[in-house]
Formats: structure tokens, sequence, C-alpha cells
């Protein structure tokens, strides 16, 4: 037992080192976070979800069935301990004179969901007399704006839904009671089941109406794009960072570095050797994911349920858009690169290289599960600033910011993206001067300074 | 012309003073023996003498070249060779050699470097194997071929025989010698007295980061009275 004991102590010692510790705990902290944040989008998505409404019905006597079935909707609020005005919003027929007017009453008053009751709802419900075999319903159109492209940017697809139903059931109640004493055959029972009829619907995207789409077609075309592209980045970050950390590893632990370091070659030529091999090849790694992702895509889009495609909502890119796409997968990649190289110069042997690709994986996770179920403007101000400073986030954002027109966040992050990387090369070249790339340690400070390049000449 | 002079050279790691005070002076074409027990301060010296670390303070020329303020230069006419180096596991032998004499030569030149490097190494038919596949000895010959085929004024070897067998280890000791002869001053460290007695001209004995004697091996065993350097080294440090 002793032994065992012995032979346990020292895989413990070995396995729980302090930089091991320390990964798990961030990593803790890291998945906390974002419990929280897909938490309060999840209870976002629960909560009851205001709407606006236009009431074009003519008829407004107090039989009139849109508003007896406006009132039914308030009361549905009352029921649920909510004040109905602060989730129903009537706007005047003035809105729809056009899609301008349309579009920014439903941004001034945040609401993403505009109900349409047509001038004629009441009268054709009331023109319904059983028997009749040509019926007019009570029609509804409905107009979205989709400003979110995360996994909950379909709930005002429900959110109409659900409001539907309730007219439908409104003005379905009041004709069961007018017509109780009537015989009714099938058709009338139909009718009186389903007596209002959604005609109409459209969602605003990037600025633009899409006729007969709602934001689950949306949601349901970009969700490969959404989902999978900060995935693919995701993983390409991590394995190039994950070879290069290693192999900065290894050649620490084979010396070949220090046989390197005193070849009458200049520092800058290194260090700019290894990031710029290392970038090529994971920008071949993402090119290669990325035309795969194009022909998914391509494929995914053709398949839809709906008939709703990217290209037929605009969202495509062009030749120059997926070439931005590439300059920005090379920053984010030569960031990842350049902290890596950094943490690498800390490593002593290869063991201790690879747990330092664990700060370098949850910067890429932080962006990767954000952008999966939220959107970069859904987000907090702080938090948004977070995702902002993470190189990562950029190449993830990307495809949407250039889909969107999003010409601040691109021009944004390409400033960023340059910035940072440049940052990372400068700090790597001033390390490889440094005595901390052979020490591994930082030096406490001294008489003789710190970080100070070995030599004068370089 | 010394091929190194090394003048009160201290070096500092934070609170830890690994090197105090060191000076020596290796001699054109000399084969000059650092030693001294693990921990002494051996490899830290080679390693600022290689332009790898920085000097705390003191001052080191290599031909008349400042390590500190003309390191480019200094690299140009020196080899290192570190304690149980590698090389690219990947790579063959010969490929190695050639990714090496890239730095310094090209055309013919190059195609002439590599050639001497494959002959110092004297690995026949394995100079096409791949170096992972290597013995430790097959390795260190490939290494000290590789150190020694550009043709350096100054070779610094660490440890150079360490870990290898009786009958590698002689042969490592031939082809320093060999180099020796053809002009170019040596450097070597070990802790193994033996190896250091009857390869080196000139030695100096380090202990705690300070050199406690320096001489020929004859001068030293004759000071002391003794038989081998290890004796000479055992009452220098017990004083």
């Amino acid at each position: 037992m002793n032994h065992l004991w012995n032979l346990v102590r020292k895989e413990l010692k070995e396995l729980l080192t302090p930089s091991s510790i320390a990964s798990i705990l961030v990593m803790v902290i890291v998945f906390m976070a974002l419990g929280s944040l897909i938490g309060s989008e999840i209870d976002d998505s629960t909560d009851a979800q205001s709407f606006g409404y236009v009431n074009l019905d003519t008829d407004v006597s107090e039989n009139s069935y849109s508003l007896n079935a406006i009132a039914e909707i308030r009361q549905y609020y009352v029921d649920q301990d909510l004040d109905p005005d602060e989730y129903m919003f009537e706007f005047p027929a003035s809105v729809l004179d056009s899609n301008d007017k349309t579009l920014n009453a439903m941004s001034d008053a945040g609401i993403d969901t505009l109900i349409i009751f047509s001038d004629d709802f009441s009268s054709n419900i009331a023109s319904w007399e059983p028997g009749e075999t040509t019926v007019k319903k009570g029609d509804i159109n409905v107009i979205w704006n989709q400003t979110d492209t995360g996994v909950f940017s379909s709930l005002s697809t429900v959110t109409a839904t659900t409001m539907v139903a309730l007219i439908n059931s409104s003005v379905s109640e009041t004709l069961i009671i007018d017509i109780s004493s009537s015989p009714l055959d099938e058709t009338d029972v139909a009718y009186i089941n389903n007596p209002v009829s959604l005609v109409g619907y459209s969602t605003f995207l990037n600025g633009e109406v899409h006729d007969n789409v709602t934001p689950t077609d949306i949601y349901s075309a970009m969700s490969t794009q959404t989902m999978f592209v900060p995935i693919i980045i995701m993983l390409v970050i991590i394995m190039i960072g994950s070879i290069l950390i290693s192999s900065m590893g290894n050649e620490k632990e084979n010396k070949t570095l220090e046989t390197l370091l005193t070849l009458p070659v200049k520092r800058t030529t290194i260090v700019s050797g290894k990031l710029v091999g290392s970038a090529i090849a994971g920008l071949i790694m993402g090119a290669l994911y990325m035309v795969g992702m194009y022909f998914y895509i391509d494929g995914m889009s053709g398949a839809t349920s709906t008939g709703v495609t990217m290209a037929s909502l605009g969202l495509t890119l062009s030749t120059l858009d997926w070439v931005i796409v590439m300059v920005f997968m090379f920053l984010a990649i030569l960031c990842a690169l350049g902290i890596c190289m950094i943490l690498g110069a800390f490593a002593k042997n290869y063991k201790a290289a690879q747990t330092y690709i664990m700060p370098v994986s949850v910067l890429a996770m932080i962006p990767m599960f954000v952008t999966m179920f939220t959107s970069f403007d859904a987000l907090p101000a702080v938090l948004q600033a977070a995702i902002f400073a993470i190189p990562f986030s950029h190449p993830m954002m990307i495809m949407q910011n250039l889909m969107f027109n999003n010409t601040t966040m691109i021009i944004g992050g390409l400033v960023y993206l340059t910035a940072f990387a440049a940052v990372m090369i400068y700090i790597t070249v001033r390390l490889y001067k440094s005595d901390i790339l052979l020490t591994g340690m930082m030096k406490k400070k001294h008489r003789f300074g710190t970080l100070s390049p070995r030599n004068k000449s370089e | 012309m010394d091929a190194l002079v090394v003048k009160d050279l201290h070096k500092i790691y934070g609170e830890r003073e690994a090197v105090k005070g060191v000076n020596f002076t290796v001699k054109e074409g000399e084969i000059f023996g650092l030693i001294g027990p693990n921990g002494a301060g051996k490899t830290t010296c080679l390693r600022i003498i290689s332009t790898l670390l920085s000097i705390s303070s003191g001052e080191i020329k290599v031909y008349g070249k400042d390590v500190k303020t003309e390191a480019d230069d200094v690299r140009k006419i020196i080899s290192y060779l570190p304690e149980d180096a590698g090389a690219y596991k990947d790579l063959t032998g010969r490929k190695y050699l050639q990714f090496m004499a890239n730095f310094f030569t090209e055309g013919e030149e190059n195609k002439a470097m590599v050639a001497k490097g494959i002959e110092i190494a004297d690995l026949g038919d394995r100079i096409d194997s791949k170096v992972g596949t290597y013995s430790k000895g097959m390795m260190r010959r490939l290494l000290i071929a590789r150190a020694i085929m550009p043709n350096p004024r100054l070779a610094i070897l660490d440890e150079v025989t360490s870990g290898l067998d009786v009958v590698n280890a002689y042969e490592i000791r031939e082809i320093i010698r060999n180099i020796a002869k053809h002009g170019v001053s040596i450097l070597i460290s070990s802790h193994n007295m033996f190896e250091v007695e009857i390869l080196c001209d000139h030695v100096a004995m380090i202990n705690e980061g300070r050199v406690v004697l320096e001489g020929t091996p004859k001068e030293l065993k004759d000071q002391y009275g003794v038989n081998n350097l290890e004796e000479v080294f055992v009452k220098a440090v017990g004083q």
C-alpha cells in the first residue's frame, strides 16, 4: 500500500502542477461565464415576448373581432402578471407607408414582430354563415425585423405564431357562442376552428424586406455558417497553435533552438521564419476547411425545406469578400502564433509547452460560443469590448459582418488584428533576444535590467 | 592573437549569481578545457560566450570581437555544440547538414561544406537515414560534423562525450584532436577530468562560479604533487 501511495503521490505531483491547475480553473471560470451568458439568452427566450400591431380593421364597434382579439391578448399578458402596455405596442397605419417607416418604427420601439389586421378583418368573418361553401377569413400579415442570427434569432417567429393562435382562438370562441344554436356541418366546424388566416408575412433583414420569409427560415439558411465557421476557426487556431508551441518545446528539449540561435542569422529572421512557416501551414489548413465549408454551405442552402437560401436572401460573398475572410484568418493565425511563441518561450520542455496551449484554446472557445448562441450586437457593452479584444472573434464574425455590410466592425477588426499581430511579433522578437528563451523564467528586476536585448548589434 | 579572452565575467539570475568573476584566455589553435562539477557554471559561461545569454558584467572577446556589442560578428566565427543536443529527427543526416550549411554558403562552397560535414561524421550509408533512427554516438558525430564543417575559428563544445560509450568517446576525442591540428581553437567543458587531462593543452577548474585553478594539466599535477586532475581538483576545492 505504501508503494501504491508513493506512486500515486508521484503521479499527482506530475499531473497537478500549478500551471495545469491554473488552466483548469481558467476553463471553469470561462464555462461559468458562458453558462451565465447562454442562461440569460435562454431566459430572454422563455420570457413573454413583446410585439407591435397595426389595426386596419374598419370595424371599430364593440363587436369588432380584431378589437376583441386584441383585448384577449392583453388578458393573456395580465394572466401572466405582466403589464400589457409594456409588451404590446399599437402603431398607426402610417407606419406601413414605406418599408423605411415600418423598419424605423419597429427599431425605435425595440420590437421585431409586427402584426397587421387587414381592413376587412371583421367584415370577412362577420359575413360568414353556417352552411356557406365560399368563405372569407380574417386576414393577418406579419412583418419581422431580424437583427440577430444566433440560435435564438428565430424566436420572433414563435412570438408571431403564438399571437396569431391567440387571435384565432379569440375569434373562434366568439363564433362558437354566436352560432351555438345552429346546426353545423364539417366545413362550418373547420371555419370556426380557423377563422383567421395568416395571408402574408415578410422579414426585414439587413434593411431589406424579404416576402414570405420568416426569421426561422433565415436562421435555418444561416445556421450552417453561424454554427460551423466558428468551430472550424477555433479548431484551426488550436491545432496550429498546438503544433507551434509543441515544436518550440521540442526545439528547447532537443536544444536545436540553442544551435539555431548561435548561427550567423538574425533573431528577427528566426522568429519570422517560424511565424511565417506556421502561418502558411495554418492558412492552408484554414483554406482547406473553408473550401470544404463552401461546398457544404452550397449544398445545404439548396436543401432547406422552405426553399430559402442564403443566396435568395442576398447573403452571398463576392470574391473580394472571400479574400477579406482569408486575410482575417491569416491575421488571426498570426496573432495565435504570436501568443504561442510568447508562451512557448517560457516552456522548458515539450511537456510544459503542451499545457501552455490552454490560454489560446480558451481565447478561441469564448468567441466561438458567443457567436454560436448570440450575436455581437446583442451583447452588453462590457462583453462587446471583451469579445472585440479577443483577436479570434474577428474571423468568426467576419462572414456575417461582410454579409450585413457592417463596415465599422470590418475595418475595426482589420486594424485591431493587424496591430495585435504586430505587437505579438514585437514581443516575440524581444523575447528571442533575451535570456528568457533559454532560462524559461522572468528575471527579477536588478541593476542589469529586464528583457534587455543580449547584444547591441542585433 | 588570443582566440578567446574572458575578463571578470559575472552572470546573475534574479537573486542567484551563477558566475562570479571568471577570467581565462584561450590561445589560437589550443584545446582549452573548462572543468568542474555539475552546476559549477561551465555551461552558463559557454552559453554567454556563444551569445546565447547576456553578460551581467565583465567582458568577452572572441578574436578581438566583443560578444556584447558585436554578437553578429562573433556568431560568424564560432560554432557551439550544446550538451545533449539533438537534431531535427525527420531529416536525414545529409539533409540536416545541408540545412545547416545553407546558413553559411551557397553554390559550390555549399556543396563542399556538406561534403566535409559528411566526411567528418563518417556515418557511411546511414548519413541518408533519418536522424530519429541514430544512436547517441551517431548523433554526436553528426552534430560535431555540423559544428566543424563551417570552419569556425573557435569551436565551443559542451560535455561533448557525455553519455557515450568508450569507443564512441574515443572516436569523438580523435575528431577533436584532428580539428585542432587544422588550426581551430577549441573550448570544451567537461566534468570528466580524465578526458580533459588527455585532450586539453590548457585547463581552467571552475567551482561555484569561480575559476579556482588554471594551467596545463602537467603544471597543475606538479603543483599539487598528484597523478591526475581529479586529485588536483579535490585538493584545490578542499583548500
